[in-house]
């Protein structure tokens, strides 16, 4: 049986699925993200007017990550701001960090009922300092284990000479 | 046989104080580290095993080495030990500075835990470690009987080395760190172990080379407080505060980054931060059997909480444990906690449960300030049992949890392990905050109006009527498998905890 006879029924069951999943923030954010790919930045903004709605009925205290340019971003910092009040002053800094490094592919964390922060360019920072502090630690455990065994070696040339 | 060199007292003496200068710099060096990566399970294990690694290295070197086969004479080891472990408290804040970025958040710092205190560990220690390592075998060596009786010179020599690390242990401990502090303690040891290669013999010119290291060290820049008003090295941990421009105050402890343990906002009792929420369940703690309304915090630090109750509902008698002296003094000097709160100094928060005989309307617990730090034994079942055991009937306790999210392994695993043993089990986000408080009665909690009245009662409801918001809080479900004494694995938690955010779930 080839694989071109499952498509249909997996495009059924895949229809019949998506609605259902289809009902959270995360649906929104998907859509409103393919619009502003299609240049409807209007259409977009009004697809993220029911993101509010649809963060305080679902998945409480969940993250959602959204990973785009900065006209998208900016996009839902905006309603994140106006939705979470009490998350303004965070939030409105966490944009100006933006806006001063000017730096793209950040993305968006939105918390219900929580804050939303810029995360992106200064996580991949962090994870790479990690990453070099953790090669660096690596590096001179082995860079200790290598001269004991090159002391040993030296030590044991030496006894040969002598011999020798 | 040998009959040159240092007579058997003097070589005895020198393993003693190559035994003592161990400990004392294995102890203390976990404290120079704590202001960059705290003193952690994770912080422990790598100094320990950095330790334990050179020790390792350097007797075997040493071994081949007195056999006259190259290497290091021993009055060189022990000068070169000296040197870098007097410069060890400069080396290890310079390193510590280098690794820790400067806008770390508590939540992100993990893997710079992990592996910044590991590399801190190698490039301090690693060197002065081997070193002393290396003169233990050059002590048997040169012993006079060592060719007639070399177990009896081999047991003679470890056992007073061991002697020696028995005393650098009580007293760095004991002595040195309440004396001097963990950094004059080092330094010490430094100066003893050079004092030793004197004893032992003069050191080559390339070890003399090595003070400089100290000379150039001292040059290192400290690391930057804005706005400190007292740092102190306490029995436990390194504790500062500071104060903001508007005037708030902050005790921050160890590394603390972006995190604190107590805070004051002038003009207010409220702080607009997490304590606020605490608020609620003491006021809402039931009377005991003699009619007195007692609410008890675990975890007491600088004393916000209590001096928040202490202000806003005088009826409600409140005390306290804290294991660290230090900071409830900290707080009394400079974040405005009452000197009349009754509060049981240097115990263990699961110790003061136990022992004491009181019971409680409202239980605050606010031990879990850094996820790093979770004390396992109070995230246990067996722990919220005593917890349960202190309430009075219709009592509430509060645990403080941090994440940002619910699904948090370690407030997962924390709070589902509360809900086994509390009746009714609430949990909700602190909002702007990456804080949880979690509320665990023991029957039946009031109805939601009864708490509106009693914060509308105090004047509260503006500041914190979110805390009885009916869609806020959710029901915790008890954890299929709970944290119990002898299985939290707390660090793994933490680390999965630290993955999650890592990735972005």
């Amino acid at each position: 049986m080839g694989v071109r006879r499952l498509l249909p029924p997996l495009a059924v069951i895949l229809a019949l699925v998506a609605p259902l999943r289809a009902q959270g923030a995360e649906s929104i954010l998907v859509e409103a993200q393919a619009l502003r790919r299609q240049g409807r930045m209007e259409a977009a903004s009004r697809a993220l007017d029911g993101l509010g709605e649809a963060l305080t009925e679902h998945q409480r205290g969940r993250v959602f990550l959204v990973r785009g340019n900065i006209a998208f971003e900016q996009l839902a910092y905006g309603l994140a701001a106006s939705l979470y009040e009490q998350s303004e002053a965070s939030f409105a800094r966490a944009r100006l960090t933006d806006e001063e490094s000017g730096a793209a592919g950040v993305s968006v964390a939105i918390e219900n009922r929580g804050r939303a922060r810029v995360e992106g360019d200064r996580r991949r920072a962090l994870a790479g300092r990690a990453r070099l502090v953790q090669a660096a630690a690596l590096s001179l455990f082995l860079l200790g284990l290598a001269s004991v065994g090159f002391m040993a070696w030296r030590s044991v040339e030496q006894v040969n000479r002598r011999g020798a | 046989m040998t009959h040159e060199g240092p007579s058997g007292p003097r070589l005895l003496a020198v393993a003693f104080l190559t035994g003592a200068a161990v400990m004392v710099v294995e102890l203390m060096a976990v404290r120079l580290m704590a202001p960059w990566f705290g003193q952690s399970q994770l912080v422990w294990t790598n100094v320990i095993g950095v330790v334990l690694a050179s020790l390792a290295a350097g007797q075997w070197l040493g071994g081949r080495w007195a056999e006259g086969r190259g290497g290091f004479a021993p009055g060189s080891l022990l000068f070169a030990a000296g040197a870098l472990a007097v410069a060890l408290p400069d080396i290890v804040g310079l390193l510590g500075g280098l690794v820790l970025p400067g806008d770390l958040r508590l939540i992100e710092a993990y893997p710079f835990v992990t592996w910044g205190s590991l590399l801190v560990a190698l490039v301090g220690l690693g060197l002065p470690l081997a070193a002393m390592g290396a003169v233990t075998p050059w002590i048997v060596r040169l012993s006079r009987e060592a060719t007639v009786a070399p177990g009896r010179v081999a047991g003679r020599v470890l056992g007073a080395g061991t002697l020696g690390s028995l005393v650098g242990t009580f007293g760095a401990t004991h002595v040195l760190l309440p004396m001097v502090g963990s950094a004059m303690a080092v330094r010490l040891a430094g100066t003893a172990l050079i004092l030793g290669a004197v004893v032992i013999g003069r050191p080559r010119k390339a070890a003399a080379l090595l003070w400089f290291v100290p000379l150039l060290a001292t040059l290192a820049p400290g690391r930057d407080r804005p706005g400190l008003l007292e740092s102190v090295e306490t029995d436990y941990q390194f504790a500062y505060v500071d104060e903001d421009d508007d005037g708030t105050r902050r005790l921050r402890i160890n590394e603390a980054l972006d995190s604190f343990h107590s805070v004051t906002v002038p003009g207010s009792v409220l702080t607009g931060m997490y304590y606020d929420a605490f608020l609620l369940p003491a006021l809402l703690a039931p009377p005991g059997a003699d009619g007195v309304r007692r609410a008890f915090v675990v975890g007491l630090g600088g004393g916000t909480m209590a001096r928040q109750l202490d202000a806003v509902d005088p009826d409600l008698v409140v005390s306290g444990v804290e294991i660290d002296a230090e900071l409830l003094r900290l707080g009394r000097a400079w974040l405005d906690m009452p000197a009349d709160i009754e509060v049981a100094v240097g115990q263990d928060g699961r110790m003061a449960l136990r022992v004491g005989a009181e019971s409680f309307g409202a239980i605050l617990i606010d031990a879990y300030a850094q996820q790093i730090y979770l004390p396992q034994h109070l995230c246990t079942r067996e722990f919220f049992e005593q917890v349960r055991h202190r309430l009075v009937d219709g009592g509430v306790a509060a645990l403080n949890l941090g994440g940002l999210t619910w699904e948090d392994p370690v407030v997962h695993a924390v709070a589902g392990t509360f809900a086994t043993v509390l009746d009714h089990v609430t949990m909700a986000r602190v909002p702007g905050t990456r804080n949880l408080i979690a509320l665990g009665w023991k029957g039946r909690p009031p109805g939601t109006e009864a708490m509106a009245r009693v914060l509308v009662e105090h004047g509260l409801f503006d500041a914190i009527g979110w805390t009885v918001e009916e869609d806020l809080f959710a029901a915790v479900p008890p954890a299929e498998h709970p944290l119990v004494d002898g299985d939290a694995p707390v660090e793994a938690l933490a680390h999965a905890s630290w993955r999650a955010l890592w990735d972005g779930r």
